[in-house]
């Protein structure tokens, strides 16, 4: 390093913490200099975000030490944090929908005369300012709940940046941002750099990684792995580093052929942009990425082709058969699987098992006498399915939600493959999952369409879309721009339709 | 589990303090009649925790009672002045329009052009169903025909020729309407809260005003009563078909036998909650007390034979619940686990001396050792309690928690077996409502447990939006629940009203809802959803009535009633959540 030990702003030394039957942090150490971002890397369960959790004072260290400008430092509570200028943003954005901007700013410590009135007026003056510090000119008097969540992200910020934060800790910020919208964030990011605010990043996108940071730390198994400076900084590097192996194929596409069309869509309307017409047409063994900008769309298409919203208008058949789909029971029947965007509230009831997640759409195809439950077949599908897609867990009945994020996620895939579905729907399949995770749900997609299976998927991640789609389409306010095809794919052509710019002429 | 462990505890513990308090508590007549009551309130307790499941609630209960008892009598005294044979084509009117109202609902799901349902154009305009088979025959074929049944039903109730009818089966069919009518009652809470998506909260509370005012109208306020007619009908809520001893014995069998089957069927189950072991251990003691007591009642044994088989009873219990102890602080010696082993010490000495108040409550002589029934009946309760003993060491064995469990469940049955050896259960008779409500108990919790329809409830109480999204059909689902709600409240309200046997429209079933709901949350049940167990919800309403009854036994004011039952409820509501959260911690 150039930069001596004595100047770091914030240093961590041999923390360690555990939990009841797990270490998840030995030994970490970690410096965060002023004025650089540094980006914690990490597979799910490497140990950052509960050394996230320790900065900010939601937990406490077992043992180890905290330096902050070379002196050590109790960090006890989220309060102490915040007195001493570090500030957590946490994945889940924590703002009151129903309040406005300034009042959100400022929830907990209103300036106020007394009786515990609140000075409105010296709350809009100082909400403008540090608004303004995060570059959005918003009268403070706007209601949260109206913004896109981009803007949101960027209230949270200037929360922060409103208690004085030296430290900013930012767990995933851009992984419900739209490309645009985490363009705004980069800049955001860098303006506050230029100031002297240190930021610690936290993100599964590496390629954001690579466009921000000055620095890279790596946890593995809740150790350091290893930093990268930043001329070190791509891609294959921090992936070693992160699963401790090379990963040479990291999107495991070949090449075979494709069927006759599984799922076709001709003239759908959907309820959010009842002025666009939506056709399309997968073939069964073919992967088509569905790409676009959040809020163009896409995840209605797939909510429609899954009947969980009724289609205005419009034909939909599965197999050259035409279905109506009025429910997901419908789409079901017809051989049509969704792993829904957000797997927690649609995919998975976390309180419940692992086998009876994994079984509960198939319980009733495989029922006996009518209503009862065929418990044997759970119990085999439920290890037939741990097998399959390595769900990691200690047994079949474990709740689910203390399942780490790519482990749930393979529930809710385990959960479809037992209806041996025709045509998989996939709506950002591995979000806020780890590289390993994901790199199996990638072989697991790949070994289904050469299975024969349908799959389309919604994918904000651009380097996912390149990697695995067959075909492209993409869509923008609604409306389907155009269609790429593997050998035409680039990021630039993707983007470019996406923002609504001229279509592509399609080879015919 | 832990929260039926927990709330029988309570219970056991409340019975246990009120027989040393007052020992009328345990007298023949005050037994039966807790037991009785018990049985009312735990089947609308089963309906409660229905609905309690998909993070509903019906406060409907206490009206629908009310309105069913009014009903019951009137259209009994109707059926009276009526020329013999009207009851059955009103049968068919009954039930054809309830099948209708069914296909209608139905049909509702299915759009009939944009933004029409057809469901309300059948009810408005029933011909507009024939547009519509022409254009949809694949889709509702179901529904289609349900519909066209109800119709087809209420048809032949109007050209129906008058057959004459026992009176017993008239009756019978009153009964009958008073079950279809509250089943209507369910299907419009669920038509509201499903299709209209209005809250449950506010739904059943305006069915609670509605029907306290309808029960109130039809009555013109008059006190309904069945009198000493309907000998037959009023023997459902009066009746006493068998001793508690038989029933006893029925029930050790019938957990034998469901101990052997767990055991076959969860051999490679990871997750089980009881060792089957203990269950059958405590079927084999259940088998041993009740069949005693059983030879008792038939054979007519002398007084000194049955003293003797009450002390083998009790010892036998006694000693299972010595040996579970001494096992546990063993085990905790082993662990080094102090904190367990000092709670223990008191809870050790606390049996102890509890044993020896019992003993010498019972005043037992000790006439007759020589005989050869004071042996064999000692050998097969100790059997029973080692054996108990023995296989919670397997299950310790092999599985330190489940282990556990299972001696938490052999020392509260064994303390169970030690209060039964002092009652007189051979006289004791089993009143006939909790018959029905061991046999509703049993149906809902295997509806619960053992169908899918009950895993979906489960699910979508949990999370509505996921068991959408696994091809559920949750509208469905609730509906049921509201159904099986006002069912069982409709269930309950005949066995009430003929229990009472004066009612007063104005009052007779006022704020039972509440107690309903109390006993579900007390048995373990989540307003949030997604939880409850039937079993844990009957303790829960025994809880309540033993309570009721301690108040009443124990000569404590009963103006203090509800305060009392109130806190007890409180305070179980506070202990566990207060325990989630420790185990929580401990988890994260």
């Amino acid at each position: 390093m150039s930069k001596e030990n004595s100047n770091a702003l914030l240093e961590v030394r041999s923390i360690s913490k555990s939990f009841p039957g797990v270490r998840a942090l030995t030994d970490v150490d970690l410096r965060l200099y002023p004025g650089e971002v540094l980006a914690v890397l990490g597979e799910n369960g490497a140990g950052k975000s509960t050394l996230m959790k320790i900065l900010a004072g939601i937990q406490p260290p077992d043992t180890g030490q905290i330096l902050l400008d070379g002196r050590p430092v109790q960090i006890e509570s989220v309060r102490t944090a915040g007195e001493l200028g570090i500030a957590l943003i946490h994945q889940e954005l924590n703002l009151a929908d129903n309040l406005d901007v300034g009042a959100n700013l400022f929830l907990g410590r209103e300036p106020r005369y007394p009786l515990g009135i609140i000075r409105r007026a010296e709350i809009d003056r100082r909400s403008a300012e540090v608004l303004q510090q995060v570059g959005l000119a918003l009268p403070p008097r706007t209601l949260v709940g109206a913004l896109p969540i981009g803007k949101q992200q960027l209230v949270e910020i200037a929360k922060a940046l409103s208690i004085n934060a030296r430290i900013l800790i930012m767990d995933e910020p851009t992984s419900s941002l739209s490309n645009r919208e985490a363009e705004t964030l980069f800049q955001v990011v860098k303006d506050l750099r230029q100031r002297g605010v240190s930021i610690i990043y936290i993100s599964h996108r590496l390629g954001e990684v690579t466009k921000l940071a000055d620095r890279v730390t790596v946890l593995r198994d809740g150790r350091n792995a290893g930093e990268l400076a930043r001329h070190e900084i791509d891609h294959d590097r921090m992936v070693r580093l992160m699963v401790g192996r090379d990963i040479s194929q990291f999107y495991a596409r070949r090449n075979h052929s494709t069927g006759s069309a599984a799922l076709e869509a001709c003239e759908v309307v959907t309820e959010a942009f009842p002025q666009h017409r939506l056709s399309l047409s997968v073939r069964s063994g073919e992967i088509v990425g569905l790409a676009g900008l959040v809020g163009a769309g896409r995840t209605e298409l797939l909510r429609v082709l899954f009947g969980v919203d009724r289609a205005q208008g419009g034909q939909i058949s599965v197999a050259a058969q035409r279905c109506s789909l009025r429910s997901p029971a419908d789409a079901i029947r017809a051989g049509i699987a969704l792993v829904p965007e957000d797997r927690k509230a649609a995919g998975l009831i976390v309180q419940m098992s692992v086998r009876h997640n994994l079984s509960l759409a198939a319980v009733r195809r495989h029922r006996r006498m009518g209503a009862l439950l065929n418990r044997s077949y759970e119990r085999e599908l439920a290890s037939e399915m741990i097998q399959r897609l390595k769900i990691r867990t200690p047994h079949d009945g474990q709740v689910v939600r203390y399942l780490s994020g790519g482990n749930q996620q393979k529930v809710v895939l385990g959960k479809w493959l037992a209806l041996k579905p025709r045509v998989l729907l996939l709506d950002e399949p591995t979000r806020g999952i780890d590289v390993g995770a994901k790199q199996e749900i990638y072989q697991l997609m790949e070994q289904l369409a050469a299975e024969g299976v349908a799959i389309l998927f919604v994918s904000s991640e651009m380097e996912e879309i390149l990697g695995m789609a067959d075909r492209v389409l993409v869509m923008h306010e609604g409306c389907l721009r155009g269609e790429l095809h593997r050998d035409r794919l680039s990021e630039e052509s993707i983007m470019r339709l996406a923002t609504g710019g001229q279509a592509v002429p399609v080879d015919a | 589990m832990k929260k039926i462990l927990g709330i029988f505890g309570l219970l056991v513990f409340v019975c246990l303090f009120t027989s040393i308090l007052n020992p009328d508590f345990l007298t023949t007549y005050n037994i039966q009649n807790t037991l009785r009551r018990t049985s009312y309130y735990g089947i609308i307790s089963i309906g409660a925790a229905f609905v309690i499941i998909t993070s509903g609630i019906d406060l409907s209960i206490g009206s629908v009672i009310g309105l069913i008892g009014c009903l019951l009598s009137l259209s009994l005294a109707a059926m009276g002045q009526l020329p013999p044979g009207e009851a059955l084509d009103r049968t068919f009117l009954l039930t054809g329009l309830l099948i209708w109202i069914v296909g209608a609902t139905w049909l509702h799901t299915i759009p009939f052009r944009e933004g029409m349902r057809h469901g309300l154009m059948c009810i408005v305009f029933p011909p507009s169903m024939l547009m519509f088979l022409e254009h949809h025959l694949r889709d509702c074929r179901g529904p289609a025909l349900v519909y066209v049944a109800g119709l087809v039903t209420i048809l032949v109730g109007f050209l129906m020729p008058t057959v004459p009818l026992p009176p017993a089966v008239s009756t019978a069919l009153v009964v009958l309407w008073m079950l279809e009518i509250s089943v209507m009652m369910g299907l419009i809470h669920g038509f509201l809260i499903t299709r209209v998506g209005l809250q449950p909260f506010i739904v059943t509370l305006c069915g609670l005003l509605v029907y306290r005012g309808l029960a109130r109208w039809i009555t013109n306020d008059q006190t309904q009563g069945f009198g000493r007619d309907y000998e037959g009908l009023r023997s459902l809520a009066t009746g006493r078909p068998c001793t508690m001893s038989a029933l006893i014995l029925a029930l050790g069998i019938g957990l034998i036998v469901w101990a052997l089957v767990r055991w076959f069927r969860q051999r490679h189950e990871r997750t089980v909650s009881v060792s089957p072991w203990c269950l059958a251990a405590i079927g084999a003691a259940a088998v041993t007390v009740g069949g005693l007591h059983y030879a008792q009642d038939v054979a007519s044994l002398s007084r000194w034979q049955a003293t003797w088989a009450q002390l083998a009873m009790y010892l036998g219990g006694g000693i299972g619940l010595a040996i579970g102890l001494i096992w546990l602080n063993i085990v905790a010696l082993w662990h080094r686990r102090w904190k367990t082993l000092a709670a223990d010490a008191v809870v050790a000495a606390g049996c102890a001396v509890l044993t020896l108040v019992l003993y010498r409550q019972q005043g037992t002589s000790a006439d007759g050792m020589d005989n050869w029934f004071w042996p064999l009946t000692t050998i097969v309760g100790l059997t029973a309690a080692i054996g108990g003993a023995v296989y919670l060491l397997q299950g310790l064995w092999r599985d330190a928690s489940l282990g556990l469990r299972s001696w938490v469940i052999w020392t509260i049955a064994a303390a169970v077996f030690l209060m039964t050896g002092l009652t007189p259960m051979d006289r004791v008779e089993v009143p006939m409502p909790l018959l029905i409500m061991i046999a509703l108990a049993l149906l809902a919790g295997g509806f619960l447990n053992y169908t899918i329809y009950g895993r979906y409830l489960l699910a979508l109480g949990r999370n509505e939006e996921a068991a959408r999204y696994s091809g559920i059909n949750t509208q469905a689902m609730v509906f049921m629940a509201y159904v099986i709600c006002a069912l069982m409240a409709g269930i309950a309200g005949i066995l009430f009203s003929l229990d009472v046997n004066s009612l007063q429209p104005s009052g007779h079933g006022s704020f039972y809802e509440l107690y309903a709901i109390a006993a579900a949350v007390l048995g373990g049940c989540s307003l949030r959803g997604g939880e409850g167990s039937i079993l844990g919800v009957v303790i829960g309403a025994a809880v309540m009535q033993v309570l009721y009854n301690a108040i009443n036994i124990l000569g404590i004011s009963t103006q203090l009633e509800f305060a009392i039952i109130g806190g007890v409820i409180l305070a179980g509501v506070v202990a566990d959540e207060v325990l989630r959260r420790i185990a929580e911690e401990q988890a994260s």
